[in-house]
């Protein structure tokens, strides 16, 4: 049998052993994540609870960046120089308020999409000018770049990508408008598979330990997933069409739910794969233009900071959307 | 010789002649008498009778007295005169003794001079008789002539002669004097003078009857006056009491004529006076222009003195200095040059000396004029002219227009319409925009003063501006309003609703501003106390006659933070149109209470690890800003056992230290505390940790997180 006493700092000592102590560590300003302000190339802290946050300070940084994606939970963040050179830049501590910027070597340029797996321990970057794909490890304290995976020849403009757990193979969704199609992308072999055809996929998920993958398609309001995107490939669509139009975003929910943001339906989806039925609708003030996690996954931002207050969308209990204004 | 004398001698020769002649001789006395003698005087036979003087074409009467001194009856026939002028009655008398017979003799001289004649009779009983008859005639001889004024040479003129006058330059004078003299022997008269002939006239006609003594003469002025070239006819009567004596009249007019044409491009008018010049049309600010031609076709030099045009639009041009001399035949050509300024028709004077003509043209172009209309009133508006709207209250809205016509007689083209002044709206046409000639557009206008003040603008039409000018008066009161959507107390770490809506409409618009303010219970501001948009003011509007506040892109409400921190928000508005405050001195306002109460927990997660700690991150807030205990409760792994299932914090002086730091006040009562658990033994015995967190107000929420 194990056995713990646990014990923390004065002034109460509870049955422990005389010497041990446990103390508050310290205070802070709670912070639901970092948003990129583009009207000023900044970083910002979103700061507060949802419902009581504000948008903060810029960052004290030595660039401006066009493009950031944040690691919340390791409190770094992948950010392209907003310049002609467009630098690839690794951020770390956001939450000092004056954080480090350290070049990512090797990285292409002209970068417009970064994805993070969800151990957030690696990254693939696109280049649509290059059309090129590559993957980076070793985040967030020893990034390194591996060859690009080059999209050149494939129809259409990438519209979303989303790595593995591991970071090792991404879904690339692409599509012409009228057309598209989700590819498989390998970092370790460099080779490039189709997955399943689309119209518009915006954004997909792997499920089942990389093995299956849900997509949203932004032209057929469909919600649908491949099972065995690297064999047989089945494709069923989810009972979700009908509950949202124009999707901008798929997320990951909490608990197997696939959570999608839909522009023309202006709300957000909350569908719950393994029963296969919609849970809840939540209708936005505001048209969705993207659906990315905060710090708690359970928080999302669903607009641009720039035009008005920020808007979040979060399932800490039930499904809400409260705005965030700039400070 | 006294009458005495005279009758003695006659009586006495008489006798002798009766004594002398053999057989009976009758004594016969003879004695004359004018008709001015008182008394006759005798004549003796042989004698001579002589005749008082007498005019010409008169008579004069004597009267010859024959008495018969004798004894019988004396016969005298055959009586008789010889001589010129001389007539005498009867032929036959017979004259009782002592009785007296009369003869008379009468003396018609036809003219002047001295006469003589015979009177004889035949003495039935006697020796024939006989006298001699001297008479003298007198009579005026009337000369007629004339002479050319200034230097002419007398000349006569008979009856039925002409009188010739020179040249005269038309429109002068000329004159001739005539003269009637008298160089008879008696005196003439002039009785009457007349005179035809449009062209001729007398001058210095004495008084008439004129007398025209011997020697002397009466004279008068011939005038001639032409008023043409033509040659002038007349004529002269003078009546000089015997004879009217005519003459005839010549003359001729001289001098320069100056005829006038028109020459354009085709063909070429003769122009009369007072004629019309018309000209070609012209645009306006362009031109057009007629070549007028002046011809000497008189019979002398003539002169062009002074050209000159009366009135606007037409101006003379070519024009040689002047004066310009023309001799028979010559020309001189200038042009009258049309610039039009404004269209339609224009018309001016052109004086070629005193000859006047009048000039005509058309002016081509559009012509904007523009009227006022608001509500049943409608008034032209000239060029720079200005328009009053009505006093209107602050912010209410009175429309009015400005119709623009074309009165012109081409199309026009606006190709701008501008407006300035802040209390002035208008909704221009579409542009360019092309009016005919009689066609009409609108300027919609809107007067919406903004304050209470005489507000100005200017309205321009292509170049033309009109001034705009109205009053705001005092707005009416503003109506009573509310807060609507939010009660008097609401939760923290929410995002409530307000509105605001007036009891009643308002005719104008307004503008407002929604102000948060926050009194806190614990002294210390709340920051994210905001409106969705940011900051603690918001401005709104209320269109007229609605009653419901916009907040922009917010619509009829707008969200705010209520906070993490007890105390109470105060939300007022102020009001105005325009830019007068509507505010009420005693504005209503609302007010939001945050109670305070127990810590609540909103997130618990294992921070960091090592083999014998772990960080338990706590985030949550308290709006008494006050946490006094924190209680983890641990559960155990299974098969596990923690010895110490629950450790009680007393945190009120570090929560104290948190609270007092400028840190702390960024977001109000939230906080994120880091809590440290030091572990003997296996820590992963723990499989989870629950916290709760309390202070005065009560206990918190319970939050778990998992260590396994």
């Amino acid at each position: 049998m194990r056995h713990v006493r646990l014990t923390f700092c004065l002034p109460v000592l509870i049955g422990l052993t005389p010497g041990l102590c446990a103390q508050p560590a310290g205070f802070g300003v709670p912070l639901v994540g970092f948003v990129l302000d583009p009207r000023s190339h900044s970083i910002r802290p979103v700061q507060g609870l949802p419902g009581a946050a504000l948008v903060g300070k810029a960052l004290d940084l030595p660039l401006p960046f066009a493009k950031a994606r944040f690691g919340l939970r390791d409190d770094f963040a992948l950010a392209v120089e907003a310049s002609d050179a467009g630098r690839v830049f690794v951020l770390h501590g956001l939450r000092t308020g004056t954080p480090s910027a350290t070049i990512l070597d090797g990285s292409v340029t002209g970068v417009q999409l970064i994805a993070l797996n969800d151990e957030q321990s690696a990254a693939a970057l696109y280049s649509p000018t290059s059309s090129q794909l590559q993957f980076v490890t070793g985040l967030p304290g020893h990034p390194a770049v591996t060859p690009s995976v080059s999209l050149s020849g494939l129809p259409g403009e990438v519209l979303a990508i989303v790595l593995n757990t591991g970071g090792t193979s991404a879904l690339v969704c692409m599509s012409d408008g009228a057309t598209g199609q989700i590819y498989a992308a390998s970092g370790e072999t460099g080779g490039v598979e189709p997955v399943a055809q689309a119209f518009s996929p915006i954004g997909a998920l792997f499920y089942n330990q990389g093995r299956d993958a849900v997509f949203a398609d932004a032209v057929s309001d469909e919600l649908v997933l491949i099972r065995d995107i690297h064999g047989a490939r089945e494709r069923s669509t989810l009972a979700a069409q009908g509950s949202f139009h124009g999707a901008v975003a798929i997320a990951r929910g909490k608990d197997q739910h696939v959570l999608v943001a839909g522009a023309g339906s202006m709300n957000v989806v909350d569908f719950d794969l393994q029963q296969g039925i919609v849970v809840s609708t939540t209708d936005l003030p505001v048209t969705p233009t993207r659906f990315d996690a905060l710090f708690d996954p359970n928080v999302f931002v669903i607009n641009p900071a720039g035009s008005g207050p920020l808007y979040l969308w979060n399932s800490v209990s039930t499904p809400a959307v409260s705005f965030v204004p700039f400070n | 010789m006294p009458k005495f004398f005279r009758y003695l001698t006659g009586a006495v020769l008489f006798a002798i002649a009766a004594a002398q002649a053999p057989g009976q001789t009758p004594q016969l006395a003879f004695a004359y008498k004018g008709p001015a003698d008182v008394t006759a005087a005798d004549v003796g036979v042989g004698g001579t009778i002589t005749v008082p003087t007498t005019a010409v074409k008169s008579t004069t009467t004597v009267l010859l007295l024959v008495t018969n001194k004798g004894g019988g009856l004396v016969n005298l026939n055959q009586i008789a005169v010889t001589g010129p002028g001389f007539a005498v009655t009867p032929a036959q008398i017979s004259v009782q003794p002592n009785t007296t017979g009369l003869l008379t003799v009468t003396f018609s001289p036809a003219t002047a001079g001295i006469f003589s004649g015979s009177l004889a009779m035949t003495v039935e009983q006697g020796q024939p008789i006989s006298f001699k008859l001297a008479a003298t005639a007198v009579g005026p001889n009337l000369i007629t002539s004339y002479f050319l004024n200034p230097d002419g040479n007398q000349t006569p003129v008979a009856d039925g002669g002409s009188i010739a006058f020179s040249p005269i330059i038309v429109g002068q004078s000329g004159t001739a004097t005539f003269v009637v003299t008298n160089t008879g022997s008696g005196a003439g008269v002039v009785n009457a003078v007349a005179i035809t002939g449009s062209a001729f006239k007398l001058s210095g006609l004495p008084l008439l009857p004129a007398n025209v003594a011997p020697g002397a003469d009466v004279r008068f002025n011939l005038v001639f006056t032409p008023s043409t070239l033509d040659a002038q006819r007349g004529s002269l009567s003078v009546d000089l009491g015997t004879v009217t004596r005519t003459f005839v009249l010549s003359a001729q007019g001289s001098g320069a004529v100056l005829s006038y044409t028109q020459i354009t491009a085709t063909d070429t008018t003769v122009l009369s006076a007072n004629g019309t010049i018309v000209l070609p049309a012209a645009a306006i600010n362009g031109s057009s222009s007629a070549t007028i031609q002046v011809s000497n076709t008189g019979s002398a030099a003539g002169r062009v003195a002074s050209v000159a045009v009366v009135g606007s639009n037409f101006v003379v041009s070519d024009l040689a200095p002047l004066p310009v001399t023309l001799a028979p035949g010559d020309t001189m050509t200038f042009r009258i040059v049309f610039s039009p300024k404004d269209s339609g028709p224009s018309t001016a004077k052109l004086l070629i000396d005193s000859a006047l003509f009048n000039l005509q043209a058309n002016g081509l172009g559009s012509k904007l004029t523009f009227s006022f209309r608001v509500g049943q009133s409608i008034t032209p508006v000239a060029d720079s002219g200005t328009v009053n709207f009505p006093n209107t209250a602050v912010s209410a809205k009175l429309p009015g227009e400005i119709d623009i016509a074309n009165t012109g007689n081409v199309a026009g083209v606006i190709n701008s319409i501008s407006l300035t002044g802040q209390a002035f709206a208008m909704t221009a046409p579409v542009l360019p925009l092309t009016l005919q000639p009689g066609d009409t557009a609108v300027v919609p206008l809107i007067f919406s003063p903004d304050s209470v003040a005489t507000r100005t603008g200017v309205l321009t039409i292509e170049n033309q501006t009109i001034n705009l000018r109205g009053i705001g008066t005092a707005p009416p009161p503003l109506p009573s309003y509310s807060f609507t959507g939010v009660g008097g107390s609401a939760d923290p770490l929410t995002q409530p609703s307000v509105g605001l809506s007036l009891a009643s409409s308002y005719p104008a618009d307004i503008t407002g501003t929604l102000t948060l303010t926050f009194t806190s219970d614990s002294f210390v501001d709340d920051p994210v106390i905001q409106f969705s948009p940011g900051g603690r003011t918001l401005d709104f509007r209320i269109p007229a006659n609605t009653t419901t506040a916009i907040f922009g892109s917010s619509g009829g409400q707008v969200q705010f933070q209520s906070g993490t921190v007890a105390g109470s928000i105060g939300l007022s508005a102020s009001f105005a149109t325009g830019s007068v405050d509507l505010t009420p001195n005693n504005a209503a306002a609302k007010t939001v209470k945050i109670p305070a109460g127990a810590p609540q927990l909103r997130n618990v997660q294992i921070g960091t690890r090592t083999a014998t700690t772990f960080e338990i991150l706590i985030t949550g807030f308290s709006t008494a800003r006050s946490v006094t205990g924190i209680v983890l409760q641990f559960a155990a792994a299974p098969g596990a056992n923690v010895t110490t299932p629950s450790l009680t914090i007393n945190a009120a002086s570090s929560f104290s230290a948190w609270y007092q730091s400028a840190a702390s006040n960024t977001v109000g009562s939230q906080f994120t505390a880091s809590v440290t658990v030091t572990a003997s033994g296996d820590l992963s015995a723990v499989q989870s940790v629950t916290v709760t967190a309390s202070n005065a107000q009560g206990t918190s929420n319970s939050m778990t997180a998992a260590l396994r």
